[in-house]
């Protein structure tokens, strides 16, 4: 059979496959002793919620608990090597500690159970449309519940005397256009300093529980706040609004709960997608 | 040629400065206040902290929102604007 072509409407992403697509959830919750960091009670209840909610949500769900980095990369690799043909739309969740990288578009890092981390940058590269043909053009949504991040690693900053901006053609758009630079790695390799450039990522969605650097909250009990409150706005509103809509009042919410404690929460979106993203409800 | 080449751009005067003699159509001292100075090519311009560059603009267009809206991670933005600036860019309705 010919796979029928694709139809995105003007302003929204084709989301209608069954199943939409795959879900990858990683689960890091007991981390080595030696690597300092502590276990992440509460996080499994995150995780059941967001195998429930993608399920809800027409995908297909895989969850990976307790992955050293090395293996982190692996099922990166392994999953921007399926066919995704048939599907409209991807989705990584990481839940995990995090820390502190710099990149001008996608910062922050987060750690494997052995206490070495890998890079958002990195883990949006795995899916990009160089990487990972068959999910060009569709939706690629990352959504990182990283807790901590109160160390500093500025292994990543690009020095700006480093950067030697390479300039694509000419073209015709109405918005300023973004420049190729260095702090764009494509290296798949650990190399800080690889030099090759990428385009705008475009079709990319990350979702941060908090900016990186900063504190993100989890009760041992409940889960965190961020995954909780995303899932609560799932359930009560995928069916009427888009993603982003979503997101917008997920911020709100977190950031209201934060301020009546003594802590402040703000979750941060990286948002490079072309339309509106309604997911599959059942209606 | 690599104008910006050993360049720190770290002040303000010194983004300012590099559009003397540059015909911008945003005004200079909008753009290095949020953090730009001038390649020198055309309407060009990069990001002194990280390295984000933008070319094509538009009258209209306000450095700190493109800032945001293109290089979202940038820590001079970050600290500029604080961060519920960045996500009201990144979550505006799809207009890119």
């Amino acid at each position: 059979t010919r796979p029928r072509p694709r139809r995105d409407s003007i302003q929204c992403y084709k989301m209608d496959a069954s199943p939409c697509g795959h879900c990858l959830i990683i689960n890091n919750v007991e981390f080595d002793p030696r690597s300092e960091l502590s276990n992440r009670t509460g996080s499994n209840i995150d995780c059941d919620k967001l195998e429930r909610r993608f399920k809800a949500l027409n995908f297909i769900v895989e969850v990976k608990a307790n992955l050293k980095q090395r293996q982190i990369k692996h099922q990166l690799s392994a999953l921007s090597k399926k066919d995704h043909s048939q599907f409209d739309c991807c989705v990584v969740i990481m839940l995990s500690h995090g820390t502190e990288v710099s990149h001008s578009r996608f910062p922050g890092a987060v750690y494997g159970v052995d206490g070495q981390h890998i890079p958002v940058q990195y883990i949006t590269n795995y899916l990009n449309g160089q990487h990972c043909p068959s999910l060009q053009g569709k939706p690629k949504l990352f959504f990182i519940q990283a807790c901590g991040g109160g160390e500093k690693d500025t292994g990543f900053e690009v020095s700006p005397d480093e950067v030697e901006p390479s300039f694509g053609g000419e073209d015709d758009q109405t918005d300023a256009i973004p420049m190729s630079s260095s702090s764009d790695s494509l290296s798949m390799s650990d190399e800080p300093d690889a030099r090759a450039t990428l385009p705008t990522p475009s079709d990319i969605l990350v979702s941060y529980s908090t900016f990186p650097g900063y504190v993100s909250w989890r009760d041992t009990q409940s889960g965190s706040w961020y995954v909780e409150t995303l899932d609560r706005i799932l359930e009560e509103s995928a069916s009427i609004n888009d993603l982003v809509t979503m997101l917008m009042m997920v911020n709100h919410e977190v950031s209201q709960n934060s301020a009546k404690g003594l802590y402040k929460q703000m979750p941060g979106s990286f948002n490079f997608l072309r339309k509106l993203l309604y997911f599959q409800t059942q209606a | 040629q690599h104008a910006n080449t050993h360049v720190s751009m770290g002040s303000y005067e010194e983004r300012l400065d590099s559009f003397a003699g540059v015909q911008h159509p945003i005004d200079p001292e909008r753009l290095a206040r949020a953090g730009f100075y001038s390649t020198g090519t055309g309407d060009r311009v990069l990001c002194f902290c990280c390295g984000g560059g933008l070319k094509g603009w538009q009258p209209e267009e306000d450095p700190w929102e493109e800032h945001a809206k293109h290089y979202p991670g940038c820590r001079f933005l970050l600290e500029e604007k604080g961060q519920e600036f960045v996500n009201n860019v990144q979550l505006q309705d799809p207009q890119r």
